[in-house]
């Protein structure tokens, strides 16, 4: 078969057909930069393998069903960032620090205390809301359009521009380069 | 000062906007006679730039990160096996046909209601022994910690080392029927990304009602077991195995480990991984591993994480399980 030529809807084509290195094809072509925005978006390799793997596989088992309505690359997008949005969703509830007795914040805190306490960026990114992380890793960090990153997550535009906006907002404060204000 | 997120939301507009005669961006026009939102503009510009800083994702650019080989060949692998043997790989449970997708994983309900698992369909079973079993170790993250753990969780360290030595099995051993999901393992992990959800949703957990009784059964299949454990202990005889549970018992079944192979056929991560992938789960790594026996069939029991705290997924596959295939010999989830 002569794969590289193919368009990914001649190789969902050829999968349906019972090719089966019309796969091995679409994970040869769509396999970086999948694995590029599960390590961007969980930052953790060992989550990263998980999460593709679980895309990837979930993907063959639908491939039969993709109606092609939005290109193969931004479908497959689709199903992995929902796997890494649940797994970071999971975490964060699995996360339980106790907090420190003798660390508990005043409401407002000390300002010079603040200033020495900046984040760096990715930690700062994995305080934000796991929407808002998610746009801002799609948009900021990866470089997707708006418009593309409103198609793999399945929302409006609006709706993208409003998470970054926020998140943006909110790491210029974890990241000291904007006064919080309470 | 203007507010804040009105400021965020139009800073995308091009901050240079003032050749002449063009009517100024809103961004221009936010900032005239405001030094707050100039103030704001200039943070979110830092921030864009912190953002810029973090490693080049983008596909073709140099250092740009590629899927490890291995993973590919896992997932190749995994593919490769749902293409040639559909019915391994999305079971029926209970008539009810798996979701497609990571639903349909097989798990411990599957296994209840088809004549080749090992686990008894009372919800005991050796597995049900397990459930009784400590496996608060089994959450360790690394190899060292994790294989450990799966000691702990077997409760078989010390007695087969014996020579007076008590292992954790033992001395700890925790009361019989402690929590155990003997009924069903939950579909903590499967859902689906399309917002389906498999054979784990609440409406459709079999044997519901006989939890209690799977959970009787453990009980006894763990008084079995530490009753075992301790005539051995007693005796202080080596011992190459431990029966975790014992035949004859109604309802259970015998699983025998070798503590001396901690980490067995597949200890090698891509093998595990592409054979969790041959079996269904959708993960690459478990916490541990170890070579097992149930009712007198070799495996392989992997530990695997959940998603819940306290809980995991006891999953036995054949010593072969592998790129080339696998077989599930018991599936259990228990609670910590």
């Amino acid at each position: 078969m002569s794969a590289p030529a193919l368009d990914d809807v001649a190789l969902v084509a050829a999968h349906r057909e019972g090719d089966p290195q019309a796969f091995v094809e679409l994970v040869r072509r769509h396999g970086d930069r999948l694995w590029a925005v599960a390590v961007g978006i969980l930052r953790n390799a060992e989550d990263a393998r998980e999460a593709v793997q679980e895309a990837l596989l979930t993907a063959f088992r639908r491939l039969d069903g993709f109606r092609g309505d939005a290109a193969l690359g931004t479908w497959l997008h689709r199903i992995l960032v929902n796997v890494c949005i649940d797994r970071l969703r999971r975490d964060r509830t699995r996360r339980a620090e106790p907090w420190p007795d003798h660390d508990v914040p005043d409401r407002r805190p000390d300002p010079s205390h603040t200033a020495t306490t900046r984040l760096d960026v990715v930690q700062a990114l994995a305080l934000l809301p796991v929407e808002q992380r998610v746009a801002i890793e799609l948009v900021d960090v990866q470089g997707h359009p708006v418009a593309d990153a409103a198609r793999i997550l399945d929302v409006p535009t609006g709706t993208v521009k409003s998470r970054c906006a926020r998140g943006r907002l909110r790491l210029a404060e974890l990241l000291g380069h904007l006064r919080e204000e309470y | 000062m203007s507010d804040r997120l009105h400021l965020a939301s139009i800073w995308d507009a091009a901050p240079v906007c003032v050749a002449a005669g063009e009517r100024p961006c809103p961004r221009c026009a936010a900032v005239v006679d405001d030094p707050g939102a100039a103030a704001v503009f200039a943070a979110l510009d830092a921030t864009r730039r912190d953002l810029a800083g973090l490693p080049s994702r983008s596909p073709g650019e140099p250092g740009q990160p590629s899927m490890p080989d291995d993973l590919r060949d896992a997932v190749l692998a995994a593919a490769d096996a749902i293409r040639r043997g559909p019915a391994a790989a999305e079971p029926v449970v209970h008539g009810v046909p798996a979701v497609e997708g990571i639903s349909s994983v097989p798990d411990a309900r599957g296994l209840l209601g088809a004549p080749r698992a090992s686990v008894a369909s009372g919800g005991s079973g050796a597995l049900g022994a397990l459930c009784a079993a400590d496996v608060s170790g089994a959450s360790g993250t690394s190899d060292a910690s994790g294989t450990s753990g799966m000691a702990d969780t077997l409760g078989v360290t010390g007695p087969s080392t014996a020579s007076g030595a008590s292992g954790p099995g033992v001395a700890s051993g925790p009361a019989p029927g402690a929590p155990c999901r003997s009924g069903a393992a939950r579909g903590g992990s499967d859902r689906g990304t399309s917002g389906t959800r498999g054979p784990g949703r609440r409406g459709q957990r079999p044997g519901g009602r006989s939890r209690g009784r799977g959970l009787l059964l453990a009980a006894v299949a763990a008084g079995v077991v530490l009753s075992g454990v301790a005539v051995i202990g007693v005796a202080g005889q080596p011992s190459p195995t431990v029966p975790l549970a014992v035949p004859d018992q109604p309802g259970t079944h015998a699983l025998v480990g070798t503590p001396e192979t901690v980490h067995g056929p597949l200890g090698d991560p891509a093998r595990q991984a592409a054979c969790l992938g041959v079996v269904g789960v959708p993960t690459t790594r478990a916490l541990a591993t170890r070579e097992v026996a149930v009712d007198g069939v070799p495996g392989v029991l992997l530990v695997l994480p959940t998603g819940s705290v306290g809980r995991f997924r006891l999953l036995v596959v054949d010593p072969g399980c592998g790129a080339g295939g696998g077989r599930v010999l018991a599936d259990r989830t228990v609670d910590r």
